[in-house]
């Protein structure tokens, strides 16, 4: 543009003019940093947000051949914050930009997944966003219309970008007319369109109790659990819907209160709790790899963290216990996962291979997470806490 | 008539002439490309490196290539170390490296100089990325504040509401942090809660103590004390001297 070329002279300049070789530095960055070093020159926003280096980035970052995840953001099925995530860092301490920067007011969210969170907001719109660079894109489900007379409707979808950067979501809807008759419908980001209708099956919700409402993405298939027999997972690549058994062997003389179910690494495991006037203990079970049976892993007892931790108040309030948001997550240096519990505001991470609790997040004496929200009436030990697996990541939309 | 006593000659950019077995001077694809398309007696010129980067760049091909041989007898956290101390070095040098590691294409010391770079300049300020890579700000004012603003979140001096952020801090450094919570200030450093404190608490005080919670809860806490306060409107500046013992 009729500037004179600079006299380039030492061998950091030289690096920064050479695209290639600063793009090797850029990829070997953490993404946090790379969000910072947007603000350095045009040409760093530009070649930090290409989609190809995004990718890369990504695929540079992965662990075994998985992402793991930088925090856990904490929900409650009556908690929910309203300007800011609750954070449980895993890492290295990050904020998490809230929703700001979508223009509807409450957003949900649904499921996250290597990245990507996907959020359910008003009139049956859906949004794939990544918090990390603050984009989001708006999806609409065909099939939900007044047309239809839709009586449930449940979205999930896939992500991989050790894959490929493109990402499916998945809409199971039943109708009032045909009751019991499930209909699945496939979007295709690569495409940019619905396939509609492409697996029907039914179920006798009695008898099953299939959660679709909780997709659960890992092995290029999307699961979700249930209390009966057997439940359900869809292969993504071959489009087809199959069953996985979903009997637990019984471990514990009563029923059971809830199934916390969640991956790490590429296995899966549920967490089941029980009802019980004093319960301290619960079962986690792993997914046998040719998805044949359920195993059970271990019995946890968080009398033990009580133990590790006196200020623990966990007793049982009226059958509900002190504990909630068991979510099983890969630990940094090991194969074996760590379970993590949201324990009377605080939040314990039970160590697998060592056998031990620790603390993994707690903001003080007294303090208890998720109490900022709740009203004068209300216990914390009601609250149901899930956790959302949170990737600080460049992934495109 | 053995292969491996072959040498080759390399000839620097300031006229220096190497002299080295060829099992290390191929670690560099582009020399042994050179070498096995053209004259093999000849002199192969490296104009870009000069002497001083070239010796180094041999000592650590040379390590390589015995390590894999096995004519050395180094584990792989030992070769991991040595690795390490080898790019212990000023930047410039660092940087020299990196050019002549690309140029020569040794993929394993581009990864390895890459990675150092990037581990030194992660933690740092944009500004301090221009100063180190002379790199012109082409933002317009106003560009640059909406860049800054849309990616506030990575820069960590200031958190969110209720929270100031230190990370890294360096062992006996004056910290300066501003926050503008709105009740609670909580002060986190490497994933540890040190204070917590109500800022109308902190308004009536000249000095106040900031604890670090450790880990072990048996563990006495550390006591540090904060030298000064300012309260402005709506926000506090501490200083205080930071002590992180872990």
């Amino acid at each position: 543009m009729g500037m004179k070329t600079p006299m380039i002279n030492s061998a950091a300049e030289k690096i920064a003019y050479n695209q290639d070789l600063l793009t090797q530095i850029l990829l070997r960055l953490p993404t946090k940093s790379l969000i910072k070093f947007k603000s350095v020159s045009k040409l760093w926003q530009f070649i930090i947000s290409d989609p190809d280096f995004c990718l890369s980035h990504t695929r540079h970052h992965h662990r075994n051949g998985f992402l793991s995840p930088t925090a856990l953001l904490l929900k409650g099925d009556r908690f929910s914050p309203p300007s800011e995530f609750s954070i449980v860092p895993l890492k290295h301490y990050s904020k998490v930009p809230f929703f700001h920067y979508i223009p509807d007011s409450h957003v949900k969210i649904l499921q996250s997944c290597n990245g990507l969170l996907l959020c359910e907001s008003y009139r049956q719109s859906y949004l794939i966003c990544n918090p990390t660079t603050k984009k989001f894109r708006r999806i609409y489900c065909p099939s939900n219309s007044a047309y239809n007379f839709i009586s449930k409707c449940f979205v999930s979808f896939a992500f991989d970008p050790l894959t490929s950067p493109d990402y499916r979501i998945i809409c199971i809807w039943e109708s009032y007319r045909e009751p019991c008759k499930f209909n699945l419908d496939l979007y295709s980001s690569k495409t940019g369109s619905w396939d509609l209708c492409i697996v029907s099956f039914e179920v006798d919700e009695d008898e099953q109790e299939i959660e679709l409402n909780n997709g659960v993405f890992c092995n290029g298939r999307i699961h979700w659990c249930g209390y009966g027999e057997e439940s359900l997972y869809f292969d993504v690549e071959k489009e087809c819907l199959e069953t996985m058994p979903m009997a637990l062997p019984s471990r514990m003389d009563a029923p059971e209160t809830c199934r916390y179910f969640s991956e790490s690494r590429g296995v899966l495991y549920v967490a089941v709790t029980y009802c019980m006037s004093v319960c301290l203990e619960f079962d986690v079970f792993e997914m046998a790899r040719d998805y044949s049976e359920w195993n059970w892993k271990k019995r946890v007892n968080l009398g033990d963290a009580v133990k590790a931790f006196p200020e623990l108040e966990l007793g049982c309030i009226e059958y509900y216990p002190g504990f909630s948001g068991v979510c099983i997550i890969g630990s940094e240096k090991q194969e074996e996962p760590m379970v993590v519990v949201w324990a009377d505001g605080k939040i314990i991470s039970f160590d697998f291979r060592q056998g031990a609790w620790k603390m993994l997040y707690d903001l003080g004496p007294g303090i208890k997470i998720g109490s900022l929200y709740l009203g004068e009436d209300d216990h914390l030990h009601y609250e149901l806490f899930h956790a959302y697996q949170y990737f600080e990541n460049l992934s495109c939309l | 008539m053995g292969s491996t006593s072959t040498k080759i000659k390399l000839r620097t950019s300031d006229q220096k002439v190497f002299e080295v077995e060829k099992a290390v001077a191929v670690q560099s694809q582009t020399i042994k490309y050179i070498y096995e398309n053209g004259c093999p007696d000849s002199v192969i010129h490296v104009h870009s490196v000069s002497g001083d980067i070239l010796s180094k760049i041999l000592d650590y091909c040379k390590k390589h290539v015995n390590s894999a041989a096995g004519k050395e007898d180094i584990s792989p956290e030992e070769l991991y170390e040595w690795d390490a101390n080898f790019v212990k070095v000023d930047q410039n040098t660092l940087f020299d490296l990196i050019l002549a590691a690309n140029c020569l294409k040794i993929e394993s010391l581009l990864d390895l100089t890459c990675q150092t770079v990037a581990n030194m300049i992660k933690g740092k300020r944009p500004e301090e990325i221009r100063t180190t890579f002379n790199i012109k700000n082409d933002y317009t004012i106003e560009a640059e504040e909406a860049v800054r603003r849309e990616n506030k979140w990575a820069f960590d001096m200031l958190g969110g509401v209720g929270t100031m952020v230190i990370e890294e801090l360096a062992d006996d450094t004056m910290s300066k942090c501003v926050t503008n919570a709105k009740s609670r200030v909580c002060v986190i450093a490497a994933n540890q809660i040190v204070m917590m404190r109500s800022i109308s608490k902190l308004a009536n005080k000249k000095s106040i103590d900031v604890y670090k919670q450790p880990q072990n809860p048996t563990t006495p806490r550390i006591k540090e004390s904060v030298k000064q306060i300012n309260v402005g409107t709506g926000f506090i500046e501490l200083f205080f001297h930071f002590k992180c013992k872990m």
